[in-house]
């Protein structure tokens, strides 16, 4: 069933056509990746389906409703997370109040429900060991994983993933192709996933779109959208 | 160890009470009431700048309100402090939100959102200049001076004292209440980062009223005490920018953010500037001598301890830490 449908998304900043006429939809528990070079549009993208801009035509749906033009806490609170590509940290809270924080969100939480959320999905994503540190003094590694449990926590239905992997081991990567699995298959939660490591996109996403210079130019299997001719051009331009 | 050391602030802030109240020096209490007083200005603020990062300069317009409101529903229609005081609490609230919002709406922040609430006091100031109903530049008195606790008013400093006390504890017990509720944990999440917050699903604009709001009443009651015990409110004394900029000194110099900061800033700063005062004696310059003591202090903080006095013991939370 689709969860997310964004329909002709457009946005100019002064003359700059940042989004023009972009369409896809994405599945419950679907795994999508936005590849594109720098600049393409790809935050622009995440900023326009989560509320920190509004477009100039063009509608994102939720489950079948346009959450279009919505503030992003009440975006938020229909069930869409999202951590930022330059993580947005919390510094003088400790991870288990950061995490508490997202449980809160839930509608008609109680305290000890929010507790008991948090501490469930800090220890899915390991973090339990960490949960008295101020979020300041973790590691890039655990800070990326504190975001993802920001997003779990507050029980979403989609979750928009902003260069997760960025600056990752191999190791840690793979660690989280494993917990977006995880939550894909098990709690059928949908992401849309930027990310410029190909390799981690190639190995979790089930499908992709390519946008360059704001435009959608091809979509289909990360592997196989990666053969296209025009995506390399756009991608690997500066080779030729 | 953060928890023992809470206890350990508040039986040494406790022990200067209870020996102010049983000194029988009206010096003594008169000079402690001034410190709690201090404090309760400086815990209100802290809810609003230290807990939701709002930083706002217009307190001073929530101590004047509450202080006018208590004498003139006192001297007008005969109604108690102990009721007046909530009415200017309202007051104060609806204010403080009317002036926040817009602002704080526009995108203010920082220094622009500090010089829009301060101006937000100082149109009071003008306006209660000119306004000869509420005594103009000379302010208001208590026109009836009768002794009895339901109308505020008692013989000695000691009631003051355990009421001052009494607010001082409600507001930083509050305060404590809701560090790691909801209602804390979303002010605290705005002030770490507003765009997070609002993507964690936090109504980032109206916690941050929610926050003023509670800052406006504290602050309001806080000004209904002074007017009480002073039995008289004029513009110029509350509505100067030494008031406002006392609470911020205070609640930086203590720790921003902590709930013991500000009780310790007033407490730590009075005593020096008393001690200051002691030393110098009284010699003719000895009030500049006080002054230079006293600012000396407050600039070596900010540059060598910028957490205030409260990060020395809980280094957990400075900055520089990480």
């Amino acid at each position: 069933m689709t969860l997310l449908e964004v329909e002709g998304l457009t946005k100019s900043f002064g003359g700059i056509k940042a989004m023009q006429d972009v369409s896809f939809s994405v599945d419950e528990g679907q795994i999508l990746g936005v590849i594109g070079p720098n600049g393409a549009g790809k935050t622009t993208l995440f900023n326009l389906i989560t509320g920190f801009l509004a477009p100039d035509r063009g509608v994102v749906k939720l489950a079948g409703q346009s959450i279009t033009g919505l503030r992003p806490d009440l975006i938020a609170r229909r069930g869409l997370a999202r951590t930022f590509q330059i993580s947005e940290p919390m510094n003088a809270l400790t991870v288990e109040e950061a995490v508490r924080i997202s449980a809160y969100c839930r509608s008609g939480i109680n305290r000890r429900e929010a507790f008991t959320v948090a501490a469930e999905v800090m220890e899915r994503v390991g973090l339990l060991d960490n949960s008295k540190k101020l979020t300041s003094s973790l590691t890039a590694a655990e800070i990326h994983r504190l975001e993802f449990a920001r997003a779990l926590a507050a029980g979403p239905r989609m979750i928009l993933l902003d260069e997760l992997a960025a600056g990752l081991w191999p190791e840690e990567q793979a660690e989280l192709v494993r917990l977006v699995t995880e939550a894909s298959r098990r709690d059928g939660i949908a992401f849309l996933i930027v990310e410029h490591k190909l390799s981690f996109l190639q190995s979790v996403a089930d499908s992709s779109i390519v946008i360059n210079f704001g435009q959608k130019i091809a979509e289909g299997p990360p592997a196989e959208v990666l053969r296209n001719s025009e995506v390399e051009k756009a991608y690997l331009g500066s080779k030729e | 160890m953060k928890l023992g050391f809470r206890y350990g602030v508040g039986a040494v802030i406790l022990a200067v009470v209870v020996a102010a109240y049983f000194s029988g020096s009206v010096r003594w209490t008169q000079l402690v009431i001034n410190g709690l007083w201090f404090a309760l200005l400086g815990a209100a603020w802290n809810i609003q700048a230290g807990i939701a990062g709002v930083l706002g300069l217009g307190n001073a317009l929530f101590i004047a309100v509450g202080a006018y409101t208590s004498i003139y529903f006192y001297n007008t229609y005969g109604i108690s402090p102990w009721i007046g005081m909530w009415i200017g609490a309202g007051i104060s609230m609806v204010i403080g939100v009317l002036v926040a919002l817009p602002c704080l709406r526009a995108g203010l922040r920082g220094i622009t959102y500090v010089f829009a609430t301060f101006a937000s006091s100082q149109i009071l100031l003008f306006w209660l200049l000119d306004q000869r109903w509420l005594g103009g530049a000379g302010g208001i008195r208590l026109e009836r001076i009768d002794h009895s606790p339901i109308n505020f008013r008692f013989t000695t400093n000691e009631p003051y004292l355990l009421l001052i006390s009494a607010m001082l504890a409600a507001v930083m017990f509050f305060t404590i209440f809701i560090q790691d509720r909801r209602w804390g944990l979303y002010m605290r999440a705005i002030r770490e980062n507003e765009k997070s917050a609002a993507m964690s699903g936090i109504p980032v604009l109206r916690y941050q009223l929610i926050a003023v709001a509670l800052s406006a009443l504290f602050t309001s009651i806080a000004g209904s005490f002074y007017a009480q015990f002073q039995m008289s409110v004029s513009p110029s004394a509350v509505l100067s920018l030494t008031m406002a900029l006392n609470t911020i000194i205070f609640t930086v110099v203590g720790g921003i953010g902590f709930v013991f900061g500000p009780v310790v800033g007033a407490f730590g700063l009075i005593a020096l500037s008393e001690i200051a005062l002691h030393l110098s004696g009284t010699s003719a310059d000895f009030a500049s001598i006080r002054m230079l003591i006293y600012g000396a202090s407050i600039i070596a903080i900010a540059l060598f301890l910028p957490g205030g006095l409260m990060s020395l013991f809980d280094p957990r939370r400075s900055k520089d830490e990480s």
